[in-house]
């Protein structure tokens, strides 16, 4: 009897008392984000598009121990080429949509200054309008991974306000398909060098 | 507790995603020549189900590369002149009633006509 209780003891110490500890000290962030995308390489969103522009959102849960979780969602936008709209396709205004989900860990360097590196899965939606169809779209999900690295400075004592820049690569992979395994590579896959710059908001 | 809603979301998310199939994709290589048109007014487009996926004007040797989306297994490569004759890397392509378009047979996604001769 009495080792069943100080069993129990233990156990209520040390799952229930840790956890609550630990849950208190979750501390979460969002964020809002302006961001250039340059895709890299050999390949078709590489050499028939302008760079990408747009915007982002994100949050992150942190722990005490410095590790976390993060999700961005970013909306950017591009051109065709105008000399490669015969390989791109008939088609024009290229929206892609982004949806990064990463584990984080910060690294403190000073009172306000953080470092974070950044390493996750990606989901891509790159949409084009036919340009020969009315309001018609052609859509392209894609999958891949994401590393990145983010600099934080707090702006405010209490520590609520912060800028960061964030430097990424993600890689895209896509289903497109041809007979030729050259082609179907060119139009497949790529890898995206991203730069934002924005704003997070700690609560 | 939030961490656990946070993946349950991400699990959610990934598992209402259609599994679509492959987008087929045309690539097109090849040379034309004309007996009437000049160079810069020979347009040579991809139709897939009606619909131009791809559209350029050759170069200045009569080269061109076109690639666009399909909709369905078949397309063809349409001009604004009538074709004469052609030569290409796979058999099977036959011209259209109206001579204007090139029918590429089914299951063809990467095709070079080394010579295509226009009206």
């Amino acid at each position: 009897m009495r080792i069943t209780t100080l069993l129990l003891l233990c156990f209520s110490t040390f799952f229930f008392g840790q956890k609550k500890k630990n849950f208190l000290d979750v501390v979460s962030n969002i964020e809002t984000k302006v961001i250039i995308l340059k895709p890299l390489g050999d390949n078709s969103l590489a050499k028939d598009l302008q760079p990408f522009y747009g915007f982002g959102f994100g949050g992150n849960l942190m722990t005490p121990i410095n590790f976390g979780i993060g999700i961005d969602y970013s909306l950017l936008f591009s051109n065709v080429k105008y000399d490669r709209k015969g390989i791109y396709g008939n088609l024009g205004a290229p929206k892609m949509t982004i949806i990064d989900i990463f584990l984080t860990h910060r690294e403190i360097i000073s009172e306000e200054f953080f470092v974070e590196e950044m390493a996750g899965f990606s989901y891509y939606n790159l949409s084009n309008y036919y340009i020969d169809l009315k309001n018609e779209k052609s859509k392209n999900a894609g999958m891949g991974f994401n590393l990145g690295g983010k600099a934080i400075y707090i702006l405010d004592p209490e520590g609520y306000q912060a800028v960061f820049a964030t430097g990424k690569l993600n890689y895209y992979s896509t289903n497109v398909y041809n007979e030729n395994p050259e082609i179907q590579k060119y139009y497949n896959h790529s890898v995206f060098l991203s730069l934002s710059v924005g704003y997070r908001f700690n609560f | 507790m939030r961490l656990f809603f946070t993946f349950l979301l991400f699990t959610i998310f990934l598992g209402c995603q259609s599994d679509n199939r492959s987008n087929p994709r045309a690539y097109v290589e090849g040379n034309v020549i004309s007996t009437n048109l000049e160079l810069g007014e020979i347009t040579v487009m991809i139709k897939s189900e009606n619909t131009i996926v791809a559209e350029t004007i050759p170069g200045g040797a009569g080269n061109f590369i076109l690639s666009g989306p399909l909709f369905s297994d078949s397309f063809s490569l349409v001009f604004n002149s009538k074709i004469k004759s052609f030569k290409s890397s796979k058999s099977g392509c036959t011209i259209s009633g109206d001579e204007l378009e090139l029918l590429v047979p089914t299951g063809i996604t990467y095709i070079t006509f080394t010579e295509i001769i226009l009206e």
